[in-house]
């Protein structure tokens, strides 16, 4: 059997090592996750202790006293010694357990003294970063392709848990996560880090971790959000603060540069371009590629009367949502004028669909405030 | 009194059984409801399983294979709500139904229509949920703890879920009363409540459960309702409402909702393991404390689900010391059981295999469970797969193996037949390997970093994920022979002893077997000992 | 089993008049609970986040080791406004003055009205921060493309203990429904 499982193991690409090393958790990256990592193997040897000497005792009784090798029965039925003992022990135990686990929780919770404050917002079903000081702002999508998800076409050891923009950090430095949600509930979890905080809609809460050593870190959504709960990723990358320093540079340099003229005329192929882009980050995972949608859950664009003859409807649905169906978002607060410009113009000139409509960044912002 | 005048009705006639659909849909002898009780749990749980290969196949491979992840959120929130409200709390109910009445000496049960009336709710219920897979939108799939505000994003397959849960609710809560009341007033003369069988006081202490918290779940589910149609905002922030307030309302339902569904099987294994070593049961007294306390203590634990949420540290040291004090009573009730077997003169009927698997796979889950219950560990597994492993360990090995014990152990005083000894052992060994085939690797799942809930993953999760995409199957396709033995033996097995194992001492082995349709009309005397050993029974007429 | 002999009739009435009078004791009960609350959050202060609050007339700045004040803001989905807080971080000695302003901008071509709630990190700092001006203290109403400017004006409160050394003020901005 056992061999059965390596070999699948192989089929589905795993590292043969996998199996092996995961039988704890992840290497922990900072000194809360390095202290949840001895604390839980404390907890592990005490308790695998009270498992064997319990039943050791119990199969020693399953052993020897039984009918088949003619032990006979003695009656009693109380002892007030044994029963207060076997009371106070374990008490005894749960205290020793509960003094470091007090220590460590308050080392969590402090989140005093941090230098670095970056809001995290939960989306249905992606992360917004924002470095509040720094002005810097972008949103983390899933960047495994569909493909490989349906299709099995190259996963690699990232499957799953590969973004295309990353949140980047420097080491050394105590960073302050405030978390906060747009629509449900959602959970930050980076395993290595010792961190998972949910992101509430209307709240705020925080967490801090302070990594010393560079490095990717890998984490997923640890709160069911819906549909896509299982493909909201989180990468957190460590770079040495002058590495970051350059990071933040390129990328504030960027944001400035990709401020789009919000009067800019586009044509069709550039609009088309940029609207397959935002296609692939937003609206694949229920209309999917082939715009063909999931029959009975999400409906096919290609085709619909709404994507090749109504226009302002198109625009509204984009902008505002669905009244009918729920799964359908209003893009309009998450999405820049020129990007949802962009991914009509993409669904109106893509598949079948072969309208030759341009829908302008200017269209959009006329559109805004039509309707609720 | 009204007592006297329902149970009296209950047996206005007593001339032999009724027969054809009648009986069934009329039904008012507690016999007959517990088996209805029994057989509809059973199907739940065949329903529930299927959902929950449906979940395994899915992640026997990475990638997604056979469903859409909304479909399969789907599968996950109503295996759970089918296991937990139409499998498990039917389960138990039924075998009160049963029972109760036999171990107090009681005629029936103390209001015996409204019992049918109570199990009669659950099929349209259960209905609901099976009709929620076709409406638009799907059924629910927020998962069974229904967390706003995404259960108020749902199609009206949560409305549907909700009606359900109400109807549920009114009929686990009916049962309760039933239970109660019976047992507080229907015991036959020289039966005092320290004497009573501890699956009584099992069963008694949960309905006081039920009726404490269902009320609770009730008013969440139907907060949720009045958010998603009525315009109310108690878990929308933007008028004023809390999503958290959800989960602590949930929650405090939700916590001695997992001791409703652990304390009966505590009260089934104090009776088997006795039987089985040839002992009265050890330390009888603390039990009945231990079992006590630890539903006080499960009204104060309940934030111990929500470690992540953010709460102050004060709150959080709170609840992770309340919830690490239960640990001491559900040791107690551990060291009891192997008190009894200590120096006992033991023997291995299935009963006896499934009771003591029952106690090794708690103690497993009990002992995950104070890795939980570790506020600052939680951290790292909340809402993994080792929660996964935790609670399916107490749930499966406590509700689900107890109830096999009872169902295998008492199957002679219901049907008045023997099941088949060699296909029952057989039925527990393999139920035992391939259950920790499927669960245990899901502990190093969790901590390995696998979230709960997700249709796909990474690719280092695979090989734990492939064993327990085997284990499970196996584990199902072994339940057939559980039915199997079930419905053979009812029909063509050996014909059943008044009193088929030798030191059974309750009540119900005094009568004979199978237990008539009529027992005890008239109240016999007994002088009993602690435990419900009747050490000498008169009168106590049956039909 | 029945200890007294009564018609059941009689005892069906008088138990159907006792849940009935139990049902209108629930009832009221419920209803009567609200101004029980009004009156809780009067006394003990609970639910003041929308009000201004009263500062001694001149509190003066402490020599208490200055204070890492962070704001913060987050626009609710279905509200098209952009908020910004001109700072986004400051230093504050408790008792000090602090004025921070936040520019809200209505992104949309249609009136709008909006409100915004204050939430504190740690939550325990929300006794000690006490505010003199907010634009939380009402509902906004904004013409479209209007652009304004408010001040916070607050005064981290000198009884503040000294664990508490950094202070995130961060606003959830709603829309308010039933706009014009």
């Amino acid at each position: 059997m056992l061999s059965r499982y390596t070999h699948l193991g192989i089929l589905g690409g795993a590292p043969l090592s996998a199996a092996a090393a995961n039988l704890n958790f992840q290497t922990p990256v900072t000194q809360v996750a390095q202290d949840i990592y001895d604390l839980h193997l404390l907890l592990l040897y005490i308790t695998g202790g009270i498992f064997v000497l319990v039943f050791g005792v119990m199969f020693w009784a399953i052993l020897r006293h039984r009918k088949s090798a003619g032990h006979q029965a003695k009656l009693f039925h109380e002892n007030t010694t044994v029963e207060i003992i076997w009371t106070v022990i374990p008490f005894l135990i749960l205290v020793a357990m509960a003094l470091p686990a007090t220590r460590l929780i308050l080392q969590q919770k402090s989140s005093a003294g941090a230098e670095l404050t970056i809001k995290v917002t939960g989306y249905q079903w992606k992360w917004q970063y924002d470095y509040l000081e720094q002005n810097v702002r972008y949103m983390s999508h899933l960047a495994t392709p569909q493909d490989a998800i349906v299709k099995a076409a190259g996963r690699g050891d990232n499957y799953l848990l590969e973004v295309d923009e990353p949140l980047v950090v420097p080491t050394g430095v105590k960073v302050r996560v405030l978390l906060t949600a747009n629509d449900v509930i959602h959970s930050w979890w980076v395993p290595q880090l010792g961190v998972k905080q949910d992101a509430i809609p209307g709240f705020v809460r925080d967490a801090w971790f302070k990594v010393e050593q560079p490095g990717t870190y890998r984490g997923q959504c640890a709160e069911l959000c819906g549909k896509d709960h299982g493909f909201m990723p989180i990468v957190v990358v460590a770079k040495a603060p002058a590495e970051y320093l350059q990071w933040l540079a390129a990328k504030q340099k960027a944001a400035a540069a990709n401020a789009d003229d919000p009067n800019k005329v586009w044509k069709l192929d550039e609009l088309k371009a940029r609207g397959e882009k935002v296609f692939s980050q937003n609206c694949v995972a229920c209309h999917q590629a082939n715009g063909k949608g999931i029959p009975g859950a999400f409906p096919a664009l290609d085709g619909s009367p709404i994507a090749t003859k109504d226009k302002p409807a198109h625009i509204d649905i984009v902008l505002n949502g669905s009244k009918k169906n729920p799964a359908m978002a209003a893009w309009g607060k998450q999405l820049s004028d020129t990007d949802i410009a962009a991914v009509i113009t993409y669904e109106r000139n893509a598949w079948g669909n072969q309208t030759g409509d341009v829908v302008q960044p200017k269209d959009i912002k006329a559109a805004r405030g039509g309707k609720a | 009194m009204a007592i006297a005048d329902t149970t009296h009705a209950g047996h206005g006639d007593h001339h032999g059984k009724p027969h054809g659909l009648a009986r069934w849909l009329y039904a008012t002898n507690h016999k007959d409801i517990g088996s209805l009780y029994l057989w509809f749990a059973f199907s739940m749980f065949i329903f529930g399983g299927v959902l929950a290969l449906c979940i395994r196949a899915e992640l026997f491979r990475p990638g997604l294979q056979f469903w859409q992840p909304e479909l399969f959120n789907q599968f996950t929130t109503l295996h759970g709500l089918i296991m937990v409200f139409g499998a498990i709390m039917p389960a138990f109910t039924g075998l009160a139904n049963w029972l109760l009445p036999l171990m107090i000496g009681a005629p029936d049960m103390a209001f015996a229509r409204m019992n049918n009336w109570s199990f009669w709710l659950l099929p349209p219920a259960a209905l609901l949920l099976l009709i929620s897979f076709a409406v638009p939108g799907g059924a629910a799939a927020a998962g069974w703890t229904m967390y706003a505000p995404l259960s108020t994003q749902m199609g009206m397959g949560m409305d549907l879920t909700i009606f359900a849960i109400h109807i549920m609710g009114v009929s686990s809560i009916m049962g309760s009363i039933n239970i109660i009341v019976t047992i507080l007033n229907l015991r036959a003369p020289g039966m005092s409540m320290m004497q009573m069988p501890m699956f009584a006081w099992a069963t008694l202490i949960t309905a006081y459960l039920i009726i404490a918290v269902m009320p609770v779940l009730a008013g969440v589910v139907t907060m949720v309702l009045t958010d998603r149609h009525f315009g109310t905002h108690f878990f929308n922030a933007a008028g004023g409402g809390d999503p958290v307030l959800y989960q602590h309302i949930f929650w405090f339902f939700g916590h001695p909702e997992v001791y409703i569904m652990a304390l009966p099987a505590f009260g089934i294994v104090s009776h088997i393991i006795p039987t089985f070593s040839r002992k009265p049961l050890f330390g009888y007294t603390s039990m009945v404390y231990a079992t006590s306390s630890i539903a006080i203590l499960s009204f104060m634990v309940w934030a111990h689900h929500m470690f992540t949420t953010g709460m102050p540290a004060t709150a959080q040291l709170f609840f992770m010391y309340a919830t690490m004090l239960i640990a001491v009573p559900t040791g107690v009730k551990v060291f009891n059981w192997i008190g009894t077997m200590w120096q006992g003169s033991m023997s291995f009927e299935t009963p006896m295999l499934f009771a003591i698997g029952f106690i090794c796979l708690f103690t497993v889950g009990g002992l995950s469970g104070v890795t939980l219950s570790i506020a600052a560990v939680d951290i790292q597994l909340q809402d993994t797969y080792y929660v996964v492993a935790h609670f399916h360990y107490v749930l499966v090995a406590g509700a689900l193996f107890s109830l096999f014990a009872a169902v295998y152990y008492w199957f002679p005083k219901m049907t008045g037949r023997m099941y088949h000894e060699k296909l029952g052992k057989f039925h527990f060994w393999w139920s035992m390997i391939w259950f920790n085939v499927t669960f245990f690797p899901m502990h190093f799942l969790g901590l390995a970093g696998m979230p709960r809930r997700i249709p796909d993953y990474n690719l280092q999760f695979a090989d734990f994920n492939a064993m327990a995409s085997v284990g499970a199957f196996c584990f199902g396709l072994g339940q057939l022979i559980f039915l199997y033995n079930m419905i053979s033996s009812i029909r063509h097995g050996q014909p059943a002893p008044q009193k088929p194992w030798e030191t059974a001492d309750t009540l119900e082995w005094q009568i004979p077997t199978p237990a008539p349709y009529h027992s005890f009309v008239e109240a016999p005397t007994l002088e009993v000992g602690e435990n419900g050993a009747i050490k000498s029974m008169q009168g106590g007429k049956h039909h | 089993m029945a200890t007294h002999q009564a018609t059941p009739a009689r005892d069906n009435r008088t138990l159907l008049l006792k849940l009935s009078l139990l049902a209108c004791v629930m009832f009221v009960f419920a209803w009567g609970l609200i101004p029980v609350y009004d009156a809780l959050c009067r006394v003990t202060g609970l639910g003041k986040l929308l009000q201004p609050d009263v500062v001694s007339a001149t509190p003066a700045a402490t020599l208490a080791a200055p204070i890492v004040l962070t704001f913060d803001a987050t626009v609710q989905p279905g509200l098209p406004w952009q908020v910004r807080p001109l700072v986004s971080t400051l230093k504050a000695r408790p008792g000090e003055f602090v004025r921070v302003d936040y520019e809200i901008t209505n992104a949309s071509n249609r009136r709008v009205i909006g409100q915004a709630i204050p939430r504190y990190l740690p939550a325990a700092a929300a006794e000690y921060v006490k505010k003199l001006d907010c634009f939380c203290f009402a509902q906004q109403v904004f013409e479209p493309g209007q652009t304004k400017r408010f001040p916070v004006v607050f005064v981290v409160d000198k009884s503040v203990p000294a664990g508490i050394d950094s202070i995130t003020l961060a606003y959830t901005i709603f829309d308010v429904p039933g706009r014009s």
